[in-house]
């Protein structure tokens, strides 16, 4: 029975193997580090019988040291057996001389130290203490390198490292075990001898104590402690006599180390090749080798065995001591050599002085085979060395010899130990693979940091200087690195490079944000200047323009590069450091790109920058002088200049009238407290954060904060998470939109919430609050105008002043402004930018920054519309157009063959078609159906030859290729053997049109889809197609087109023009699938049942060609069978047959006709199968109508929509089963019960009942809310409806549980935007993630991560919701202009309005007949009430009213009853209607929902916000006039041809005016500038011509 | 906001302090620079600086062996609170920060150190100046005294704190990107042998292998690094020798 103990082999180089064997039969090999001693010690110790007692004893012993360690630790020793052990220790230190410990400084601690060594406490060596420093020095560490040959049939030149473990140096051997040895082995091959030898005693006793602690079997038999004995270095004559012995001995010393390491290779290449062999046995009996040993002595030393496996013999006690060496050679084979030094000790107890060393070396392969051992006696040395102490170690026979048996069980260990032996070598080669590198040359920046309540913290920020930092210029001929992704380069093209001081960077940045200020390097020094001093609006705004690669804004990281760094001399300030740093950059620029450009450096003055003598190629300027020399002839750079100087320069007025003053603040509004205690008040609930909202009707005094953490407390529940704050004081210079946090006010001075739709009579007061600090401002641009003035006066244009511009938006407060241009503001709009508001000032501060044109006409307002809904788009650059294959008007684009070859072709095998509204440019659609007919009904296909030359059989069943056409003038295929073909709806005769025509028949088998369908649509199923644009084709992801439609996110419909998302030539020309042209497009082609159910699905990118481009009316007189001849002239793509082939027209028609009646009738079964799950139609939900008119047919819309809808869902259950966490779909949550209360409040008033449980029950009972008689009631409720759900939203799958997916409105579990790529920037990451999931490398690169997807979605989800509210918006100044110009009495304004939402003192309107919502008044603010006098008739018998005046007479007409006259207004309890009593006689006139009412319409002018509707009452009508809706002309777009034919007119009328005005004032020499008309008018001709491009191309 | 943090990490395909993602700071390590205890280091990780010391092995108090273990390692760390410009409390003696940090190292240590050789050892590890990944800058300190003071190891620990920002492995934090919040992982190895990995913030699953490789080889790198500081410690030490 073996037991092996391998404890510590790890890592091993330096391996002891305590051998012992008992009975002949046991052996146990005990694999130990260095220093065994400690085993032995360890064993003696949990030999201990007993420890209280001997603790007693130990603590005596230290005692006698006069001083009691601090941490005095009990020593377990004592016991008579460790008695022996100190003993021997004891005696051992004697004997040497010199202790192999060298005693530490502090004499206890080395006590201590070495009594648990050495297990005994008092053993202390005097001439340790005594030894000077000098002498521990020394002792520390001796290492001997001599070369050796260490064995005959070993390769020469070995070399041996003798590390001598005595005294401290001691640790080195450990380090060197642990770190250096194999680097020292890899260097030199030595070999790493540990010279030590080894002190055993026999002890007969502690054997049986042995097998009590050898509870881990590993462990150490040994009865005896091991002292491990330190071999002293032999001087240095000996050491040279010895290897002078050697090399004579060794065949080749030295010389031949590589030869050496050659064959040490080749060793192990031979290891390695040979097979897995026995278990090694290393073994020999001692005695018999006894004699052997000796007279190998009397040679070197060294002596070769052979192993004799499988001989055992019992044998005294043994120890070996082992040290592992490893040859780099044979280690990078996989082979492991095992050196082992074996120390033996034979003799009874008292041989305490015979000690001997052999030396056994052992190669082992990995598998464990042996190589072979020699041994060695180590006597000699020992000799040699002690010789020098004076003491002759007696040479004793070893009566035995050592085994070593290396068991199968140990195999797989020292594989381990190989394992762990060869690391080094694999880290050495990890280091060389991996990128992680060290970096080497530093510097330390001290920052300044200014924090909370004066603190001021000082941090120190290493800084890594290299050279190879990128310039970012495109100039630059010394290959420096590109700049990192998402970092833009400077242009080459350029005149100059600019570079901002720190200072000027920060005041002035808005000018370099201009396109007009290009190639600005801003340097890190700038930046982090901006970051510390200029907040972090101004800092996200920077980085955000040198992510943008539009831009050409470069980061040039100075303060990295090596030569541009310095560090800050004492004395100099951060500023001036700063300045210092801007300099050495600019110049190192200058210099770098070989003065190729000149470098001007910007500095706005402030900081006096320490000018070096030598400029070095940079021109310095002030931003003054900058504007000047290079930007003059640019009014927007020039304007926002004086803009921003007016600003800083009323800012420092102001501060500086404060600081000379020195008052404190006046005190108008609390100061805000700091980030920190928000923080912290927000986390222990005192304060709440929300989003502040400012009431739009009730204006400036009261706003609402939405809390974003949902209600936590019960109060808030009720009213929905929301805080009302009231008065300015309590907002406390708050803006709509910033993120506020509140702090509730006690409940007794709550107040009432304003009025809404959920007030009821016994509202309690709100949740009231006030605003303690903002978290974040939110601010943004702000279009504004002057107020004109009262008096007029003061007009001295040219100072400087301070005026208030009212911003366009009414939950603004007015900004104050300094600027020299009142006077050419005065008529205008104009943006603002907010720069702060201080605690003192009682409106914001705010700088000009462009003008946008005159009051009140379109193009400003228009403009205003945009800038308000944060829609602004600048034009595509030329860049961005570069990026687009170039089509000229005699170059269309065509389709690439090598494309065509990637894709399927659908060209010839189906009919593509495009409904569309009217007038639709971008067609991103098209749709295909057909029907496949069973083959039997066509006994024969008849295949004229003239038009196919070749026939294609399904080659898989015909092993026969094709029928050349010379051979046979006709072919005639009989139908079983031609038992597929897929026959095109209404093509009976004409099969050919879906026969396959690929060119190689041989290939058709796999290659050719059309064959392989052919076949599977056999059956009578529907193929559906929907074929959608391939818009990802063109636009590549990350480029600057990319970027720009992911920045706009949507196209804009305004009420009379549009901004594309993308290039008018993609979204107008390549990307629109006009009819008789090859486009690309990415297609969904469903397999359906005759009763939809879907059989099979097909996605991929496909080559089509649109056969019609049909409008909605077109059609649905084809749907709805109007005859041919009238149809075809208004079909372009047929109405040339009509002249040349009837037969071809009737056929194509009939054709026609039969695919889209079939397309309807597919798409109302789908429909009906959605509907039945609770699919809702809603306005305005998902079908969103294109750029068009609400009044659509309300069949091929549906339908169309409807085939969209499928496809999406599709689509999105596609990408989610691929890409679940980073696709990007569109939820539609469903909508909390509450928020349907109204709805059903409504319903019950007319008689109906809603049930909104579930979308299903809603849209059911939706569907039963109708009433013959009024279309409207309907309506209205749907749209009630509408107003009760959220917003569908995109999100990315990965930031959603999984049971969020679903579409309410659409009863779709699963849904997304797939179908409008031209329009929807989600449309093409949605295209993206398709066509990565069908396996395409480049579209899977372009996925974005779902955290950025994320962001995108949120993004995309705002700009529809901005791009929504401005279309509306945009219909409304329509309307607002189109009303403007009818005179008063006009028929027009008097129009018949549905009550549709009653509240306090006012009721809810719609106007079916333009689209408005309105809200007419019944009380006003004065008390007084309206008395809308008695119904009328119709619509016709009021049409002679007057204009609503205060004093009509009575009876014939509205009029207005004074406050006090004991007129009231009332609502009923159940909020359904209002009551208006009009006067003591108790005249009650109801309003109630779905009444109907004539209204007047007229415009509300305001000069700051724009105009708006009113609707004024004239009277109530009794019964519904049905056809008032209907009456009269002037749909949505009629009015916007109208407004805009006048606009053009009056702006004909003012270009005229202009001219000669302009003509007047030739000789005047007004500046461009100064001039308000001029400049306006200016703006006004780029704008006007802009739109007649615009709309020139719209309608083409 | 870790948001405005977050690209401020990476700016330019590089770090706050002109590192690579993939760089390691500055590592200078200097060994027995105490002469009264029996190992000593003194390392610097950038700006991070730390001193360890190694008492021992001595013996060990019976109460402090337990029947499983009869070794104790027992680390103390302390950072006082000179060590950092942000932090500046005074930590007590109980701080549960450092008795966790110092629980990290005992833990790393004790898979390295052959436990079994000694009955107990003390070490120290001092703080004097933090800037970041201190913990790792602590286990590679405790190695190299440990080298210095002769304990028998498995082989060389080395440790690295790797952050994930960008889809990109930061080797080596400072503190300022420890500040941030990023997911960090702290990883001690020996040879390809992870003897310790921790995880600071949340970290996705998927992030985890990329960062452990990175980890290992970034490791490999430390340890070389370190080890020619060794290396050069004890020739330097030879030469003395032999020059006497």
């Amino acid at each position: 029975a073996a037991a092996i103990s391998l404890e510590g082999v790890g890592g091993a180089y330096i391996i002891c193997l305590g051998l012992y064997v008992c009975g002949g039969l046991v052996l146990l090999v005990e694999l130990l580090w260095l220093a065994s001693n400690f085993v032995r010690l360890e064993v003696a110790h949990r030999g201990a019988p007993e420890i209280g007692a001997q603790r007693d004893r130990h603590e005596e012993l230290l005692s006698t040291d006069g001083v009691r360690p601090a941490h005095s630790k009990p020593l377990r020793s004592a016991v008579p057996e460790l008695e022996a052990a100190q003993v021997s220790g004891q005696r051992f230190a004697g004997k040497c001389g010199r202790p192999w410990h060298q005693p530490l400084p502090a004499a206890r601690r080395s006590k201590e130290i070495r009594s648990s060594r050495l297990g005994s406490a008092d053993d202390t060596p005097q001439d340790g203490d005594k030894s000077s420093p000098q002498d521990r020095m020394t002792s520390k560490i001796s290492l001997r390198l001599h070369q050796a040959v260490l064995g005959r049939g070993r390769p020469p030149g070995r070399g041996e490292l003798l590390v001598d473990a005595g005294g401290p140096g001691r640790k080195f051997v450990r380090s060197l075990g642990v770190v250096l040895a194999n680097e020292l082995l890899l260097l030199g091959e030595q070999q790493l001898l540990l010279g030590l030898s080894n002190k055993a005693d026999d002890g007969e006793g502690q054997r049986e104590e042995a097998g009590e602690v050898g509870e881990a079997g590993a462990g150490v038999g040994e009865a005896e402690p091991v002292v491990v004995r330190p071999r002293h270095p032999p001087p240095v004559e000996a050491v040279q006599a010895h290897e002078d012995d050697l090399d004579e001995d060794g065949a080749a010393g030295q010389q031949v180390h590589g030869a050496a390491q050659l064959e040490l290779l080749e060793i192990g290449r031979q290891l390695l090749d040979a097979p897995l062999g026995d278990v090694a046995v290393a073994g020999e009996a001692a005695d018999d080798h006894c004699g052997d040993d000796e007279e190998d002595e009397g040679e070197d030393g060294q002596h070769l065995h052979s192993v004799e496996p499988g001989r055992v013999q019992p044998a005294a006690d043994v120890v070996v001591l082992g040290v592992v060496d490893v040859p780099a050679a044979v280690v990078g084979l996989g082979h492991i050599v095992l050196g082992v030094q074996v120390a033996f000790e034979a003799g009874g107890p008292q041989a305490e002085a015979e000690e001997g060393a052999l030396h056994l070396r052992l190669q082992l392969d990995p598998v464990g085979r042996h190589e072979g051992h020699k041994v060695q006696d180590a006597g000699q040395h020992s000799a040699d060395k002690h010789a020098t102490e004076g003491e002759v170690p007696r040479q004793a026979g070893p009566k035995v010899w050592c085994w070593l048996h290396v068991v199968g069980a140990i195999q797989s260990e020292l594989q381990d130990v190989m394992r762990w032996t060869i690391w080094p070598m694999a880290s050495a080669s990890l280091c060389a693979d991996a990128p992680v590198l060290m970096a080497t040359q530093r510097a330390n920046k001290h920052i300044l940091l200014r924090l909370d309540r004066g603190r001021r913290v000082r941090l120190v920020r290493e800084v890594y200087l290299r050279s190879d930092v990128p310039c970012c210029s495109e100039l630059c001929r010394r290959g420096c690195q590109a700049p990192a992704d998402g970092c833009a380069s400077l242009p080459a093209a350029l005149t100059h490079y600019v570079l901002p001081d720190c200072a000027a960077a920060r005041a002035y940045w808005e000018l370099f944000e201009l396109p007009e200020v290009e190639g600005v390097l801003l340097t890190l020094t700038s930046l982090h200047h901006i970051q510390g001093a200029g907040g972090r609006r101004l800092y996200n705004r920077v980085k955000s323009q040198l992510r943008d690669p539009r831009q050409s804004t470069a980061l040039f990281d100075n303060e990295f590069q090596a030569e541009c760094w310095r560090d800050r001399r004492p004395g100099e300030s951060e500023d001036q450091h700063a300045a210092g740093l801007n300099w050495s950059a600019a110049r190192w620029y200058a210099q770098h790109l070989d003065y190729a450009i000149p470098i001007v450096l910007v500095t706005d003055g402030t900081v006096e920058p320490c000018q070096p003598e030598d400029k070095g190629g940079v021109d310095v300027l002030s931003v003054a002088d900058y504007v000047a020399r290079f930007h003059g002839d640019k009014p927007q750079v020039t304007q926002i200049f004086e803009s921003l100087r007016a600003s800083l320069a009323a800012a420092e007025a102001a501060s500086s009238a404060e600081g000379s003053a020195g008052e404190s603040t006046r005190g108008d509004y609390p100061e805000h407290l700091s980030a920190e205690s928000l923080k912290a008040g927000v986390k222990s609930g005192q304060f709440l954060q929300g989003c502040l909202h400012v009431s739009r009707k009730s204006g400036q005094d009261t706003a609402v904060v939405s809390l974003s953490g949902g209600a936590q407390m019960l109060e808030l529940k009720a009213s929905r998470g929301e805080i009302l704050i009231v008065g300015q004081r309590d907002r406390n210079r708050a803006v709509h939109g910033d993120i506020v946090c509140v702090q509730l006010l006690p409940k007794a001075s709550w107040a009432q919430p304003v009025e809404g739709e959920q007030q009821t009579a016994d509202s309690a007061a709100a949740p009231t609050g006030r605003v303690v600090g903002i978290a974040q401002r939110n601010w943004r641009d702000y279009v504004c105008s002057v107020e004109p003035a009262a008096d007029g006066s003061s007009k001295d244009s040219g100072a400087s002043k301070r005026i208030l511009a009212v911003p366009w938006d009414r939950r603004v407060p007015k900004i104050r402004i300094a600027t020299s241009q009142a006077a050419a503001l005065a008529s205008q709009r104009f943006v603002v930018r907010i720069d702060a508001w201080p605690a003192d000032s009682q409106y914001p501060n705010g700088h000009f920054v462009r003008p946008l044109g005159a009051v009140g006409h379109l193009e400003t307002e228009t403009q205003a519309l945009l800038i308000e809904h944060g829609l602004a788009v600048r034009e595509f650059s030329a860049k961005q157009l570069a990026e687009l294959p170039a089509v000229t008007e005699d170059q269309p684009w065509q389709v690439d063959p090598q494309e065509v070859a990637k894709r399927r072709d659908l060209r010839q095998s189906h009919l593509v078609f495009s409904i569309d509204p009217v007038g639709c440019v971008d067609v991103d659609d098209t749709l295909s159906v057909r029907v496949c007919v069973p083959v039997s009904e066509y006994p024969w296909v008849y295949v004229p030859v003239s038009e196919y030359p070749r026939v294609y059989l399904p080659v898989s069943e015909y092993p026969r290729v094709c029928v050349p056409v010379s051979e046979y003038p006709r072919v005639c295929v009989p139908v079983s053997e031609y038992p597929r073909v897929c026959v095109p709806v209404c093509l009976c005769p004409i099969i050919l049109d879906s026969v396959c025509q690929c060119p190689n028949i041989l290939e058709s088998r796999c290659q050719c889809p059309n064959i392989l369908e052919s076949r599977r649509l056999d059956n009578g199923n529907i193929e559906l197609g929907v074929h959608i644009a391939d818009v990802t084709h063109f636009v590549k992801a990350n480029s600057l087109c990319d970027i720009e439609a992911r920045q706009r996110c949507t196209s804009i419909y305004l009420a009379d023009r549009r901004y594309d998302m993308l290039p008018l030539l993609l979204s107008g020309n390549l990307c629109s699938l006009w009819s008789q042209v090859d486009r690309y497009a990415v297609s969904v082609i469903w397999e359906l049942t005759p009763d939809t159910e879907v059989v099979s699905v097909w996605y991929g990118r496909t080559v089509i060609r649109s056969a019609y481009k049909l409008f909605y009316e077109m059609a649905q007189r084809i749907h709805d069978g109007e005859a041919m001849e009238t149809a075809v002239p208004d079909i372009p793509e047929l109405a040339p047959l009509l002249k040349r082939d009837r037969d071809l027209l009737r056929r194509r028609f009939a054709q026609l006709r039969e695919a889209v009646s079939l397309l309807v009738g597919v798409a109302n079964t789908i429909k009906a199968r959605r509907m039945a799950c609770g699919g809702l139609e809603l306005e305005g939900v998902e079908v969103q109508a294109k750029f068009a008119d609400p009044e659509r047919t309300q069949l091929e819309d549906l339908v169309i929509a409807e085939c969209m809808i499928f496809a999406n869902h599709w689509v999105a259950r596609k990408i989610v089963a691929y890409y679940p966490s980073q696709s990007c779909l569109r939820r539609h949550p469903p909508p909390r019960q509450e928020f349907f209360d109204s709805l059903i409040r409504c319903a019950q008033a007319r008689g109906f009942t809603i049930k909104a449980d579930s979308n299903r029950q809603l849209a059911e009972s939706l569907d039963s809310c109708v009433d013959p008689a009024d279309p409207e009631v309907n309506r209205i409720l749907r749209t009630l409806a509408t107003q009760a759900m959220s917003n569908a939203l995109y999100f990315s799958t990965g930031a959603l549980p999984r049971d969020q997916f679903a579409h309410y409105g659409l009863a779709l579990d699963l849904y997304t935007h797939f179908t409008s790529p031209i329009r929807r920037y989600a449309d093409i990451l949605v295209h993206r993630c398709l066509l990565a999931a069908l396996g395409d490398s480049e579209a899977e690169d372009a996925l974005l991560p779902n955290q950025e997807l994320e962001a995108q979605c949120c993004l995309m989800n705002e700009r529809h919701r901005a791009a929504q509210h401005a279309q509306m918006a945009s219909m409304q100044l329509f309307q607002c202009l189109f009303f403007r110009a009818r005179p008063p009495t006009d028929p027009l304004r008097l129009v018949e309005a549905v009550v549709c939402q009653v509240r306090d003192s006012s009721i809810g309107v719609f106007v079916p007949r333009y689209g408005i919502k309105g809200s007419v008044r019944l009380a006003r603010s004065d008390g007084s009430v309206l008395d809308a006098g008695p119904p009328a008739r119709d619509l016709r018998s009021v049409q002679a009213a007057p204009p609503l005046a205060e004093a009509a007479p009575d009876g014939c007409g509205p009029r207005w009853i004074p406050a006090g006259s004991g007129a009231s207004v009332s609502r009923d309890p159940s909020g359904g209607s209002l009551r208006v009593s009009t006067g003591p006689e108790q005249k009650q006139q109801v309003y109630s929902l779905f009444d109907h009412l004539v209204v007047r319409v007229s415009v509300a002018e305001s000069h700051s916000h724009g105009p708006a509707l009113q609707l004024d009452l004239v009277a109530r009508l009794v019964s519904k006039d049905a056809g008032a809706a209907d009456a009269g002309g002037g749909g949505k777009a009629d009015l916007v041809r109208q407004v805009r034919e006048r606009e053009e007119q009056q702006e004909e009328e003012r270009r005229r005016d202009l001219k000669r005005r302009q003509g007047e004032e030739e000789g005047g020499q007004q500046h461009l500038l100064q001039s308000t008309g001029t400049l306006y008018h200016f703006l006004l001709d780029t704008a006007r011509r802009d739109a007649k491009r615009r709309r020139g191309s719209g309608q083409d | 906001n870790p948001d405005s943090l977050m690209t401020d990490i990476l700016l330019n395909g590089r770090r706050v302090d002109g590192r690579r993602p993939n760089e390691h700071r500055l590592l200078r390590a200097q060994l027995g620079t105490q002469p009264q205890a029996d190992g000593s280091a003194l390392l610097e990780h950038g700006n991070s600086r730390l001193l360890a010391t190694v008492h021992g092995p001595a013996q060990a108090r019976a109460a402090d062996l337990s029947p499983e273990e009869d070794c104790v390692l027992r680390v103390l760390y302390n950072k006082p609170p000179f060590a950092s410009m942000t932090e500046r409390r005074r930590r007590g003696r109980g701080d549960r920060k450092q008795d966790e940090t110092a629980l990290l190292i005992e833990e790393a240590l004790g898979g390295v150190v052959l436990k079994q050789l000694y009955r107990r050892s003390q070490i120290e590890i001092r703080v004097l100046q933090s800037d970041g990944s201190e913990l790792s800058a602590a286990i590679n300190a405790v190695s190299l005294a440990l080298m210095d003071a002769g304990v028998a190891m498995r082989g060389h620990l080395a440790a690295v704190t790797v952050g994930y920002c960008d889809q990109a492995p930061l080797v080596d934090l400072n503190s300022y990107e420890q500040s941030a919040g990023l997911p960090s992982l702290t990883v001690a190895c020996v040879g390809q042998r992870v003897l310790h990995a921790s995880v600071g913030a949340r970290l996705h699953s998927q992030q985890l292998d990329p960062l452990l490789a990175c980890a290992s080889r970034a490791c490999a790198c430390v340890a070389n690094q370190l080890g020619q500081d060794v290396k050069a410690h004890l020739l330097a030490a030879c030469c003395f020798q032999s020059a006497a």
